[in-house]
């Protein structure tokens, strides 16, 4: 059976008139993206069929291209992955319905940019930090060695029990430390979960445009201070889907 | 040696730890399958179970190795 055709969600954008991206939609093969336009704000979207999304590596990257696409020409409030709604009139009818809400997220993102920072121990110095920071982690590090892979299980949750605790203690520094040197160059700061064990820190800095120059150079002076051990991804401009939260309503 | 700032090449799991809890939520309009989300998350690696997790940390400082 031939499934209903849907409008995929992409993000709103600050537009008052219809136009296409130069993007590829999401599901096989693509369709055009262009924009549903209610008043000055637009819905950017796809045809797709009504169905389940699954957020497999090339519809992820799908989705954040096309957003990327739009954040290139206007400012974006970006959708969560896989919302589809019915048709086009159900697109306005989010749009209107939220009018105000969406007008004050598109204000308060006009011409800032979201840049991400993670900082990830880099193996050697993960176990030696680690362990260097806690005797008993040392200990049992040392008696596993000895213990027969058979009964090592208990004795490794034990071990990975402290050493989360310990990561964990270093995390809340790292976090300190970031704020006091980068918070100020930034208007708002996201902390996030870390990705992974040897994650110290992962987060999103919302800069005014005009200021990402200066911001720059605030992390490299970071970089260079505190590089050693340790390895470091910035990244940016993302459309800021770190400084939106909003349930839309339909009535 | 300066840092580099890009998104090209940006990882699956810098994506995703965007995309799949941020951003406007229309809780009617939701068509993503919890399945693909966990079995996205493994492949980033971005959430797992607490005794996994143990077993990783104490993997992540050496001798131990997960099964």
């Amino acid at each position: 059976m031939e499934k209903a055709l849907g409008k995929y969600l992409y993000c709103v954008i600050d537009c008052g008139e219809e136009k296409q991206f130069e993007a590829i939609g999401m599901g096989e093969p693509g369709g055009i993206v262009y924009t549903i336009v209610y008043q000055d704000i637009a819905m950017v979207t796809s045809d797709v069929p009504d169905e389940i999304y699954d957020p497999i590596r090339k519809n992820a990257f799908c989705h954040e291209k096309v957003v990327a696409e739009a954040l290139r020409t206007h400012t974006v409030v970006p959708m969560q992955f896989g919302m589809v709604a019915p048709g086009r009139e159900d697109v306005i009818r989010i749009l209107a319905e939220n009018y105000a809400e969406l007008r004050r997220c598109l204000t308060k993102l006009a011409n800032k940019v979201e840049l991400g920072l993670t900082v990830s121990w880099n193996k050697e110095n993960f176990s030696e930090e680690i362990c260097r920071s806690s005797p008993e982690i040392e200990r049992l590090r040392q008696e596993l060695a000895r213990t027969d892979p058979d009964l090592a299980y208990p004795l490794q949750i034990r071990l990975g029990q402290l050493v989360e605790s310990v990561v964990e203690q270093k995390r809340t520094l790292w976090k300190e430390l970031i704020f006091r040197e980068l918070a100020p160059g930034a208007i708002e700061v996201k902390v996030n979960d870390p990705i992974g064990e040897r994650m110290v820190f992962n987060g999103s800095f919302l800069v005014d445009k005009a200021r990402e120059g200066a911001f720059d150079q605030l992390v490299n002076r970071f970089y260079l201070t505190y590089r050693q051990g340790f390895d470091y991804k910035y990244s940016g401009p993302w459309p800021p889907y770190n400084f939106v939260d909003v349930k839309l309503k339909m009535e | 040696m300066a840092i580099e700032k890009s998104t090209d090449g940006a990882s699956l799991a810098a994506v995703i730890d965007r995309i799949l809890e941020k951003g406007v939520v229309i809780d009617a309009y939701v068509r993503v399958s919890l399945v693909g989300i966990e079995l996205l998350a493994v492949e980033a690696r971005v959430v797992v179970a607490s005794v996994e997790t143990w077993l990783k940390y104490a993997s992540a400082v050496g001798l131990t190795k997960i099964a």
